[in-house]
């Protein structure tokens, strides 16, 4: 009958579901992308996403960032996603991602968007578990404490992750940029 | 090697300034996660902390009325379908989500009495659905809505018998299509208190996809639909199979959710 959870027990209040939806639905999109989540499943994917954070929700310590938090959840899902999806991205695999933004740019914005197309198809090719602690560390800026906790990992694993995700990531531009 | 860590660096600065999907998006995955929530919302707990945001804006952004199209903002469309579905959760009311590119929100009163509803505070009547909300004071009985405690609907026409044999049909992709449109009929079915039409498309889920790649969504659904329906027996057996067969499931705080007593 009682519910305290809008009561400020804490210093900082829990946010509303519908807050983080609304502030944070394009970080759960661009970091289900780099995940290897493509543009055609990304919205049924999000969806999955949300509807876990709802139901998860009470657990989140709002003294702690919620990036992290949501990037774990967005990270399982990712990872059942592509589990379930093997086969079909089996056919899908040389097929580029799809390309984001189809307007005409101008020469700067479209250097920019051939960049982040090749990162996408670069992470690509790097493991689901090492690419997650690189696209948090390197592209959130996330502290490897932090990322080590929203994977459920220790800090070494993280740093050996990593240093193996980086090398995997360099080699696969070099030969992108070679064979694009 | 420097020239190589700076184009890595250029790389990757490009890519932390990736754009925002546009507004169209948005609202569209608003629109299921909102037709999801309804479901999700029996009994989560999550209900109270949404509804007292929805309401709060209700008054707000009363002017969103009863359609909603894509481009008027994600925003504006989750709240009114989330106030809507709360709506539905809390009174009775019915809830038709589209999906995109346009979102439609539909409702009807059907003027269910719920205890302890005090004055609706959000009450703007004349214009959106989503003023209908009322705040946390039903939360705990808004998980029974659908139907009152005491007057329990009768059990579902629909029949637990042994899977059937699932239909192969071509293409994954046709499939995991198919799939969706099971599971997310059942769990609009959920979302606007219609516990048998839950179960029954899950049902129809079972046996056309018994190891269907939604399997983990669609056994959920089916059971938060017993519960719903009060069949709290199947609910729990089905339940311990289903940690049983997923045991780190994301999914298991919904369904330890949907067993709470009410």
């Amino acid at each position: 009958m009682t519910d305290e959870r809008s009561s400020p027990e804490s210093l900082v209040p829990r946010p509303a579901f519908e807050e983080v939806f609304d502030a944070h639905f394009g970080y759960v999109w661009n970091t289900l992308r780099r995940l290897g989540v493509g543009e055609a499943d990304a919205q049924d994917q999000a969806q999955e996403v949300f509807v876990v954070v709802s139901s998860l929700l009470g657990d989140y310590d709002p003294a702690r960032p919620l990036r992290p938090w949501l990037f774990g959840i967005a990270y399982r899902i990712a990872c059942r996603f592509r589990a379930l999806a093997r086969h079909r991205r089996e056919l899908a695999m040389d097929a580029p991602p799809d390309a984001a933004d189809p307007r005409p740019a101008a020469d700067e914005e479209l250097a920019a968007h051939e960049a982040r197309d090749l990162v996408l198809r670069a992470l690509d090719t790097i493991d689901l578990d090492r690419r997650a602690v690189l696209v948090m560390n390197l592209l959130d800026e996330q502290p490897m404490p932090e990322v080590a906790g929203a994977l459920g990992i220790s800090v070494n694993t993280a740093y050996s992750r990593l240093r193996l995700a980086r090398e995997d990531f360099e080699k696969a531009v070099k030969r992108l940029r070679r064979r694009p | 090697m420097s020239d190589d860590h700076r184009e890595l660096e250029s790389l990757l600065s490009a890519e932390r300034a990736r754009p925002e999907p546009a507004a169209a998006v948005k609202s569209a995955v608003a629109a299921k996660v909102a037709t999801a929530l309804g479901a999700t919302a029996l009994g989560a707990g999550v209900a109270v902390g949404v509804a007292t945001a929805a309401a709060a804006s209700a008054s707000a952004k009363a002017g969103a009325g009863a359609s909603v199209t894509a481009a008027a903002g994600a925003g504006i469309a989750l709240k009114v379908a989330l106030g809507v579905l709360l709506g539905g959760v809390i009174g009775g009311t019915i809830v038709a989500v589209t999906l995109p590119p346009r979102v439609i929100v539909q409702t009807r009163e059907v003027g269910v009495e719920v205890p302890g509803t005090g004055p609706s505070a959000a009450n703007a009547a004349a214009t959106a659905p989503s003023t209908t909300i009322v705040i946390s004071p039903v939360a705990p009985s808004a998980s029974v809505a659908p139907g009152a405690p005491s007057a329990r609907p009768p059990s579902p026409p629909t029949s637990t018998s042994s899977p059937g044999s699932g239909s192969i049909v071509g293409g994954h992709d046709v499939d995991l299509a198919r799939e969706r449109a099971l599971v997310d009929r059942a769990r609009s079915a959920l979302a606007r208190g219609d516990a048998a039409g839950a179960i029954g498309a899950a049902e129809e889920h079972r046996k056309a996809f018994p190891r269907g790649q939604l399997a983990e969504e669609r056994e959920v659904v089916a059971i938060q639909g017993l519960a719903a329906a009060g069949r709290s027996e199947e609910a729990a057996n089905r339940a311990g199979a289903f940690r049983k067969a997923y045991p780190s499931s994301l999914l298991l705080p919904i369904v330890d959710a949907a067993l709470r007593p009410r």
